[in-house]
Parts: structure tokens; C-alpha cells; sequence
């Protein structure tokens, strides 16, 4: 009871009129829910089930994609106008509504979808308490950017007395303070650099644009990661446990294994209820079908993040580099047989790291033709690299490099010590004391929003 | 076909489509277990079983197992009918 409330409370500080999309949202989807599971009529079920993905996705497009689409029609007439009647006055833009998104809705409506689907499917009961349903989907820690968590995973929970636990407290205490650290120290710092040379790429070299691009990586992950480490900490400290959403990927071997470690709430998400049954549907086509699951998946998940041809590059990047890494699979075993394990790894995760990095131009830029020009420059544009203030360069590589000795430490030789739980009281202590003072004096408190807010 | 012999040919099939001759399953080895064994290669093994078996699975089926167990049931279970 005091979660949905907390979380109501939570919702209603950006608008408290836009609590009322959550609850439609809620109250149809728990509705129809029961009544899937109930009927005995498959036309029954069916009915049900469309008329609430309907009304989940007609919600979701409307708050996304509304602006997109008016101003695209917009662009559209004023075009015609300039064509044919050749007159320069454009078309009267007051007319165009400016939608904003209620918080979260995308996350929200994905949970749902994904709780209609299982119910539909029959693995999962429909919950019967409205309660429990609303404070599942309402749980503070995860409104903003998830992770899209599953409803079988947290309702058993939210139905288990949350005994008090010394030990849920501290390790949740614990992972929100690294993911402080990874949002305060490391993305903010690297976001000045990022976005002083992103933000005016036609005036810097191709050697800063290489630098940015590559901190932008670093700063995409320590943030997006560190909002998920405070926002899995905090459910913790309640008594929850929420998704895994990262299993460092930026130590990923190849693409198709750094999906399977990135953003893990949405790509199961998309792999269970997107790409399976598509590749499922179509396996007629042999290896087709997997170009085509791939493509399309990865279109969409790209045109979720926002209406905009960028996101559509993205995704058909990592549809396209899906498909290779399929269909050379035998290919790069054999060949992997012949070099050592090391080299292999090492040019695995340089690999995987490059295209990400390259693709993440796309995702960054504000439109393609500025992604390209951005492209263009680091290979054209030669002179040297820009430092306005050496300490921010100093600052950033030492959280890159932080970063990638934690990662690698908890990859490879996470049995062999451990600074976080360590048995000496006095030693995990002063570590968790010297990450607090880092926060505290390196930390950037006035560095903004977490990248995923927007989606 | 005896549910031995079925696990006997499932192997064969994992072995050659995954390109892996380490491969030994049992009843309860899951998809975790096998290297190379996910999302993408799963229609693949799906299509060579049923190529393999002369049957044809629904697409709850193929989305139902949870173990090699299960599969070796399911396609006892369409022999049969």
C-alpha cells in the first residue's frame, strides 16, 4: 500500500494530471487480463486480449509518436505549398500540438504488453489483486528508465512478506553507491567532453570526434547502467529484486552476444515476444527467416527510442551485423581454432566495440545527414586534438579506465578478491568510504538528466 | 521411437548444427547449458528436428521447453499421433 502510494506521489511531481494515463492503462490491462484467462471462448479471448494491446499500443504511439507525425505532415503541406503554388508563406504552425510524453510510458506499456502476451499464452495466471497489479507497474525505483521488468518475476514477490534483512539493505546500499559513482564521476564528466565536441562537430578534427565518440560509448554505459545499478539498489534496500540489466558488455565477443548482455530487460523483452515469434512464424525460409526476425526487430526497437531516422539507422546497423555474425558463424569458428584464445578475445571485444561505437553516431546525432558529416570529418579532417582544459581529459580517462578495471576485475577474477565484500571490516570500509569521497569531489551534481529518461 | 534413441538423434542434430562434437545432452541439460545453443539458433535446431522427425511443431511448442527432456516428450508425444 505505501509503494503505490510512494509511487503515485512519484509519478505526480512532473504533472499530477498524467496519473490518469498510468491508471487507464493499468485498470484495462488488469481487466482484460482476467478476463483472457476467464473465458472459454477462444473469440472471447482474442477480443479481449486485441482490444488492450490495442489500447496499450495506441497510447504508447500517441504520446511518442503524435509530434513526429503532425509535424512530418506539416513539413508535407507547407512542401506542396512551396511546389505548386510556389508561395513562400508557410502554413499556419500554431496548429500544431506539442504532446509530452507522461513519464515512463513506454516502460510501462512494454510491461503490460508483455503480461498480456504470457497471459494469452497461458504460462502465467492474470493477477487478481488491482493492488498489487497497479504497485507493479507504479514501483518508484523503476518508473523512469526500467528495467522493463516482468510480471511473473515481481508480483510473487510484491505477495511474500518482505521480511526485514540487514543484508538487503547494505548490498542494495552498496550497488547505489557504484551507481552513483558511475552516473556522478564517470558519464558526467565525460559528458562535457562529448557534448563540447558532438554538440559543434564541424568545427573539430577528426582525432576529437574519434576521442568523443569513443568517451560517448564510455558515458552511455556508466550512465545508463549506473541509473539501473541505483534503481536495482533501491528496490533492493525495499525488499525486491528487480531484472539484471547489464552483464558487462563492453567485454561482449562479438554483436550478437553484446545484445545479449546490454539493455537485457528490452532485448529479452523484444527476443520473447518480438524476434521468436517472427523467426518461429517464417522458419520456412531457412536462414531468411532469421535476416528478416533480425531486421525487423531491430528496426523497431530502433524506432522505440524515438520517431527519427537516426534510430532507424541504428537499428538497421545492428540488424545487418546480426545477420553477418549468423551467416559467417561456422566461418569464424574454424578460423578461431587456428589463433590463440587472448588474440581472439582481445579482437573480438575491439571489434564489437568499434561497431557499437560506430553505430552509436547514428543514435547520438540529431539527424542522419549530421551523423555523416560527423563520419566524413574523422576520416577527412586531419589536426590536432582539441583540449580546452587538460583536467577534463585527465578526469575523464581515469574514469574510462576505472571503469574497465572494475568490469574486467568482476569478468575474470571475480573469485580472486573482492574490494566491496571483503571479509576485513577496516578494508570495506575505507573502500566504500574513498568511492563516496571521489563522488563527493569529483562528482558532477549539476550535470542533468540520465540519457534513458526520454525514452 | 524409444526416448533414448530420440535424445541419441537430438544429439546429432545439436552436434552438426551447432558445429560442436563436445555436445553430450541429457534430459535436463538446458539451453544455457549448451554453447551456441540461443535465440537465433533455436529456429535452426527446430527446423532440422523437424526435417529430421517428419513432424511439425505449433509455436507455443517451440517456445514451451524449458529442458531437452521436454522436447524429447514433445516429439514422442507427435509420433505417436
Amino acid at each position: 500500500m505505501l509503494l503505490l502510494a510512494s509511487g503515485i506521489f512519484f509519478y505526480m511531481q512532473s504533472n499530477p494530471i498524467y496519473i490518469f494515463i498510468p491508471a487507464f492503462i493499468i485498470l484495462i490491462t488488469w481487466y482484460a487480463g482476467i478476463e483472457i484467462e476467464k473465458s472459454t471462448s477462444p473469440q472471447k479471448k482474442w477480443r479481449f486480449y486485441l482490444l488492450a494491446i490495442i489500447v496499450n499500443i495506441g497510447i504508447l504511439i500517441f504520446f511518442k509518436y503524435t509530434n513526429f507525425f503532425t509535424s512530418s505532415a506539416f513539413d508535407f503541406i507547407n512542401f506542396i505549398r512551396h511546389k505548386i503554388f510556389t508561395t513562400t508563406a508557410t502554413f499556419n504552425n500554431n496548429l500544431l500540438i506539442n504532446v509530452i510524453a507522461p513519464l515512463g510510458i513506454s516502460y510501462i506499456t512494454f510491461q503490460t504488453i508483455g503480461y498480456l502476451i504470457e497471459i494469452k499464452r497461458g504460462n502465467y495466471s492474470a493477477e487478481k489483486n488491482l493492488g498489487h497489479f497497479a504497485t507493479f507497474l507504479l514501483f518508484f525505483p523503476k518508473i523512469t528508465a526500467g528495467p522493463v521488468e516482468r510480471a511473473h518475476h515481481f508480483l510473487p514477490q510484491l505477495k511474500q512478506a518482505n521480511a526485514f534483512k540487514y543484508s538487503n539493505i547494505s548490498n542494495g546500499l552498496k550497488q547505489i553507491l557504484w551507481g552513483l559513482f558511475k552516473k556522478l564521476v564517470i558519464a558526467d564528466r565525460l559528458s562535457i567532453y562529448v557534448s563540447a565536441v558532438l554538440g559543434n562537430a564541424e568545427h573539430h578534427s577528426g582525432i576529437s570526434l574519434i576521442t568523443a565518440v569513443i568517451f560517448y560509448v564510455f558515458q552511455m554505459y556508466a550512465d545508463f547502467s549506473g541509473y539501473t545499478d541505483m534503481a536495482l539498489g533501491f528496490a533492493k534496500v525495499l525488499g525486491f529484486d528487480l531484472m539484471q540489466n547489464f552483464n558487462r558488455p563492453l567485454l561482449a565477443k562479438s554483436v550478437t552476444e553484446f545484445w545479449r548482455k546490454w539493455h537485457i530487460s528490452l532485448s529479452t523483452w523484444f527476443a520473447d515476444y518480438f524476434y521468436n515469434p517472427i523467426a518461429i512464424a517464417k522458419r520456412d525460409w531457412g536462414t531468411w527467416s532469421i535476416v528478416y526476425a533480425s531486421f525487423t526487430t531491430f528496426i523497431v526497437l530502433g524506432f522505440w527510442h524515438g520517431a527519427n531516422w537516426t534510430f532507424i539507422v541504428f537499428g538497421l546497423l545492428q540488424g545487418f551485423i546480426l545477420t553477418i555474425e549468423f551467416i559467417t558463424r561456422k566461418t569464424r569458428k574454424n578460423i578461431r581454432k587456428k589463433i590463440p584464445a587472448f588474440l581472439n578475445n582481445i579482437a573480438g571485444v575491439a571489434f564489437t566495440f568499434s561497431y557499437f561505437a560506430f553505430s552509436l553516431i547514428f543514435f547520438r546525432a540529431k539527424d542522419v545527414s549530421s551523423a555523416f558529416t560527423i563520419i566524413k570529418r574523422i576520416f577527412t579532417i586531419k589536426g590536432t586534438i582539441y583540449i580546452e582544459n587538460p583536467s577534463i581529459i585527465i578526469f575523464s580517462l581515469s574514469g574510462i579506465f576505472f571503469l574497465i578495471l572494475i568490469e574486467v576485475k568482476r569478468e575474470y577474477f571475480n573469485s580472486l578478491f573482492s574490494l566491496y565484500n571483503n571479509k576485513n571490516w577496516f578494508v570495506r570500509n575505507c573502500y566504500y568510504c574513498i568511492l563516496l569521497m571521489i563522488i563527493l569531489m569529483a562528482g558532477v551534481f549539476d550535470g542533468g538528466e540520465f540519457i534513458y529518461f526520454q525514452f | 521411437m524409444e526416448p533414448n534413441k530420440i535424445l541419441e538423434q537430438l544429439n546429432e542434430i545439436f552436434k552438426d548444427e551447432l558445429d560442436n562434437d563436445g555436445i553430450k545432452l541429457s534430459n535436463d541439460t538446458k539451453a544455457d547449458d549448451v554453447e551456441g545453443w540461443d535465440s537465433l539458433t533455436h529456429i535452426q535446431l527446430v527446423v532440422a528436428i523437424e526435417k529430421k522427425f517428419k513432424i511439425r511443431f505449433t509455436s507455443k511448442e517451440i517456445q514451451s521447453w524449458k529442458n531437452v527432456g521436454e522436447l524429447v516428450d514433445c516429439i514422442t508425444r507427435k509420433q505417436l499421433s
